[in-house]
């Protein structure tokens, strides 16, 4: 194959795949490397931004994945396609926690948030953005969460490396214990 | 106590002053024993207990009450604008120096607290950003929004399928002379893992596919025990393609 037939074959692949796919299955299905795939993928992306094109291809979960752009979600959502709700506070602070921190259990969430988190579990287990992913080996095996792929797509996150160290965070904590 | 002798008022009298004293602050509360004074009371109603005059013994009760009323009153925590005023005996530094050791410890935990909860702010504050921005980012194929009415549909549908699949492999399985569920952790936990490695080797299971073979009854409602916690962990989706199709088992989608 050459390499425009390449270049469209990657594009059916990302198109047709029912979620995020990546670069090594994708080099499988086409005996190629991951590394052409991506320079392939990069291509194709540049193509639909020269082209202003209402469609991206966009990397989370560690995959590749189409999606419209943000700039015409208003136009998108009068297809009564479901829109997301914005996460609570909560929610929010919940699983940045659980982000960091996992596996970890409720009690420890609790402790960390100062509040009891029973409810915000469940909304963020509905929506599949954490899981239990174990059970602590201390007394009542309390449940261990962590934070799934589709915690990593809502975020369009490719990975949790995405997400900002806390070391960074906590620099600017310095200056409030400095003042004190 | 209108016929008590002036002799007989006199331990009212002191005990009304003790507490008048407590009040103004003039007396040290710390200095005055409750205990002496309960102890006086009641040495002083077995004393007139042979010639009871209830109006002397009402006076003095009052004036016992208000004492121990005031040195109650005295002995609450202060106030804290009150707290660099307070001159103490040993025991009232000893039980302010213990209530600043609680106040140091509860400082420093609130210290911790707060560095290690400032420290996620700023990732909420990343993951809030994000959320906005991908919010209006729709990605094909698969809705970033969950599939609640698929799972709740399927769970609360299936459940009364589950039971009757249920019951049909409970009547291929032969009667068991004794037969017991063992109710220990590990052995839910490892018809658990049997569940997940029989949906990781084909993605979807059929419900019979879980019933190890030869099939026992205590097994087959140990497994089953162990489906409805992993549904209740919303860790696996039980769903049917059709009616009356296959029940299949499947992982929760992102899951």
């Amino acid at each position: 194959m050459n390499y425009t037939e390449a270049r469209a074959i990657v594009e059916a692949l990302i198109f047709a795949s029912p979620g995020p796919i990546s670069q090594k299955r994708i080099g499988e299905l086409m005996d190629l490397t991951s590394r052409t795939i991506e320079s392939i993928v990069k291509d194709i992306q540049d193509k639909y931004r020269r082209d202003k094109s209402g469609i991206q291809i966009v990397f989370v979960a560690g995959g590749y994945e189409m999606a419209t752009r943000p700039e015409f979600a208003d136009y998108v959502s009068r297809l009564n396609v479901e829109v997301r709700q914005s996460l609570s506070r909560p929610a929010l602070e919940t699983l940045a926690i659980i982000a960091y921190r996992q596996p970890i259990t409720r009690p420890e969430l609790e402790n960390i948030r100062g509040v009891r988190v029973d409810s915000v579990l469940n909304t963020l287990m509905e929506r599949h953005l954490i899981r239990v992913s174990g059970r602590k080996k201390a007394p009542g095996r309390p449940a261990l969460y962590s934070t799934t792929s589709a915690f990593l797509q809502w975020f369009g996150l490719s990975s949790l490396d995405e997400l900002p160290p806390l070391a960074q965070a906590s620099g600017s904590l310095l200056g409030i214990l400095g003042s004190r | 106590m209108k016929d008590a002798p002036n002799e007989r008022l006199q331990p009212i009298k002191a005990l009304e002053e003790l507490a008048r004293g407590l009040e103004r602050g003039d007396q040290d509360p710390s200095s005055v024993s409750a205990r002496n004074a309960l102890e006086e009371t009641i040495s002083e109603i077995e004393r007139i207990m042979g010639k009871p005059d209830l109006d002397y013994i009402g006076d003095f009760l009052s004036a016992a009450s208000a004492v121990i009323k005031a040195k109650a009153e005295k002995l609450l925590p202060p106030e804290e604008h009150e707290t660099g005023e307070i001159e103490d005996t040993g025991e009232r530094e000893e039980e302010s120096s213990s209530l600043d050791l609680e106040r140091e410890w509860s400082n420093e935990a609130l210290l911790a607290h707060l560095m290690e909860y400032r420290v996620f702010q700023d990732a909420v504050e990343e993951l809030a950003r994000r959320d906005a921005a991908w919010r209006g980012v729709f990605p094909r194929g698969r809705p970033i929004e969950t599939n609640d009415d698929v799972s709740l549909a399927s769970t609360e549908i299936g459940l009364a399928h589950l039971l009757s699949a249920l019951k049909d492999i409970l009547e291929d399985a032969p009667r068991e002379e004794f037969s017991h569920v063992p109710q220990d952790e590990l052995f839910l936990e490892r018809s658990m893992d049997h569940i997940r490695s029989c949906i990781r080797e084909k993605t979807k299971v059929a419900f019979f596919e879980l019933f190890l073979r030869p099939v026992t009854r205590s097994n087959v409602i140990g497994v089953f025990l162990a489906l409805l916690e992993l549904i209740r962990l919303r860790e696996v989706v039980v769903q049917q393609d059709r009616h009356f199709g296959e029940i299949m088992i499947a992982f929760v989608p992102g899951g």
